[in-house]
């Protein structure tokens, strides 16, 4: 996974890789498998908790690549922009269009745990 | 949510242990906790003490005894999983291990306490305050299965990742009882446990056989996540060539985590034995074999209309486990 962020001036650039990682780590869950299910039967959600509501863990993650383009941003503190939230939008459209160019499938919801079969042996 | 308050006891003996049990009116071993304390928190579990196996070193050790490999029932999943002599005897144990929960998890969880855990559903292992305006299943002393709604019994499934390899392996549980020691095949441990049937024995540990007679095997587990994630289905195969005696060649098919217990395909097995008795492999027929008796034998796959890709995914791994199997037979 690669993610290139523009976020202005860059004041802890350790941290502000930790942003864009943390971002691909909820945008690859969001993606795959994250899904808060709510069932008919009991008209209750029943993914309560990190167990049944599956956000990804370490072994889960892929290869990250990130890269912190620089600019000014004159009406941010010190010419910085916003990283955390913005580094988890393109996450899932990403893989979304890599599937699609792989299978042809037209997806139009997530998780895409849903679509496919996509656990694989472990 | 809070575990409630039992009383707590370390025995220095195992007998004593056994004793304890046996007077207590809702006793409960304690091993790692790691199936335990959950189900207390959630109130799922009351007991009325908790009699810890800690300091019983009789129940930690790992040891080959000519053609059997003994293993405690309190050794931890993060030993199974690194041991020199399990991962070279019997590798898709340690691999089994390897692949439950995380690693914290199997640094507390046992393989007594992985194979005695509760079984699970996601309509009653919720907390205290979810279920209280649902009526209670036949899980909590209702008459409904949610999961299953035409089932007359709870349905709540067996995820035991050890139970299907070991089953495979005939493996047998030494239990002791008090007086007693007796050897009991895992299976039928595996089913008392599963129906709610087993006594006060204690598992002492487990004898694993087929270390030194040629055998090879494959597990397989099928999960959404690659850590901390109860699997769609697992698979323990277990293949001993014909021996020099005569005695024929033997396999074992184990597929978990589809039925209230560990499912055993002896239709595919035979399917198996005579293709490689043949000398020809006809594989996809087995394939399409083993997923009908699959079926045929698990209610959830036939009947839970909630999760379409759990099914799916459950009748995709047992294809992958024999292609593998097939796989390393070079077939």
């Amino acid at each position: 996974m690669i993610e290139v962020a523009d976020v202005g001036t860059p004041i802890n650039t350790d941290i502000v890789t930790g942003q864009i990682e943390g971002g691909i780590a909820m945008g690859l869950g969001y993606a795959l498998m994250e899904d808060l299910e709510m069932d008919r039967r009991v008209s209750k959600p029943v993914t309560n908790d990190f167990l049944a509501c599956k956000i990804p863990s370490a072994v889960d993650m892929p290869e990250i690549h990130t890269h912190i383009v620089e600019s000014f941003e004159p009406s941010g503190p010190l010419g910085a922009k916003s990283v955390g939230e913005m580094t988890v939008i393109p996450v899932a459209p990403a893989i979304v269009n890599a599937v699609v160019a792989a299978t042809g499938e037209d997806i139009s919801r997530l998780p895409l745990s849903k679509y496919f079969n996509m656990g694989r042996p472990l | 949510m809070e575990a409630n308050d039992p009383r707590y006891i370390l025995p220095e003996s195992i007998i004593s242990a056994v004793e304890i049990f046996s007077t207590e009116q809702t006793p409960a071993y304690l091993a790692g906790g790691t199936d335990l304390i959950p189900l207390q928190k959630s109130g799922l579990c009351r007991p009325s003490c908790l009699i810890d196996l800690e300091k019983f070193d009789e129940l930690k050790k790992i040891e080959t005894h000519e053609d059997v490999l003994f293993m405690g029932a309190m050794v931890d999943l993060a030993l199974v999983a690194e041991d020199e002599t399990i991962n070279r005897l019997l590798g898709p144990v340690a691999r089994a291990a390897r692949n439950v929960a995380s690693p914290q998890i199997r640094n507390m969880a046992t393989i007594g306490g992985n194979l005695l855990q509760e079984r699970r559903c996601l309509y009653f292992n919720q907390t205290e305050f979810w279920r209280q305006n649902v009526d209670p299943c036949h899980r909590l002393g209702g008459n409904c299965c949610y999961q299953i709604p035409k089932a007359g019994e709870c349905r709540a499934l067996y995820y035991s990742d050890l139970a299907p390899i070991l089953t495979a392996y005939e493996a047998r549980a030494l239990v002791f009882d008090g007086l007693n020691r007796t050897e009991v095949p895992i299976g039928e441990l595996i089913h008392g446990h599963c129906h709610g049937n087993l006594d006060k024995s204690l598992i002492i540990g487990i004898r694993v056989p087929h270390i030194n007679d040629g055998s090879s095997g494959i597990f397989m587990k099928y999960g959404v996540r690659h850590a901390i994630d109860f699997a769609f289905s697992n698979v323990g195969i277990r293949f001993t060539p014909e021996k020099d005696g005569g005695e024929p060649a033997s396999i074992a098919v184990v597929v978990g985590a589809v039925a209230i217990e560990p499912v055993r395909l002896e239709e595919t097995e035979n399917a198996v034995l005579m293709a490689l008795n043949g000398g020809k492999v006809d594989k996809e027929r087995i394939y399409a074999l083993a997923q009908k008796e699959l079926q045929s034998r698990s209610a959830m796959i036939r009947e839970f209309t909630v999760s379409l890709k759990g099914k799916q995914n459950a009748l995709l791994i047992i294809v992958d486990a024999l292609r593998a199997f097939f796989n390393a037979l070079g077939r």
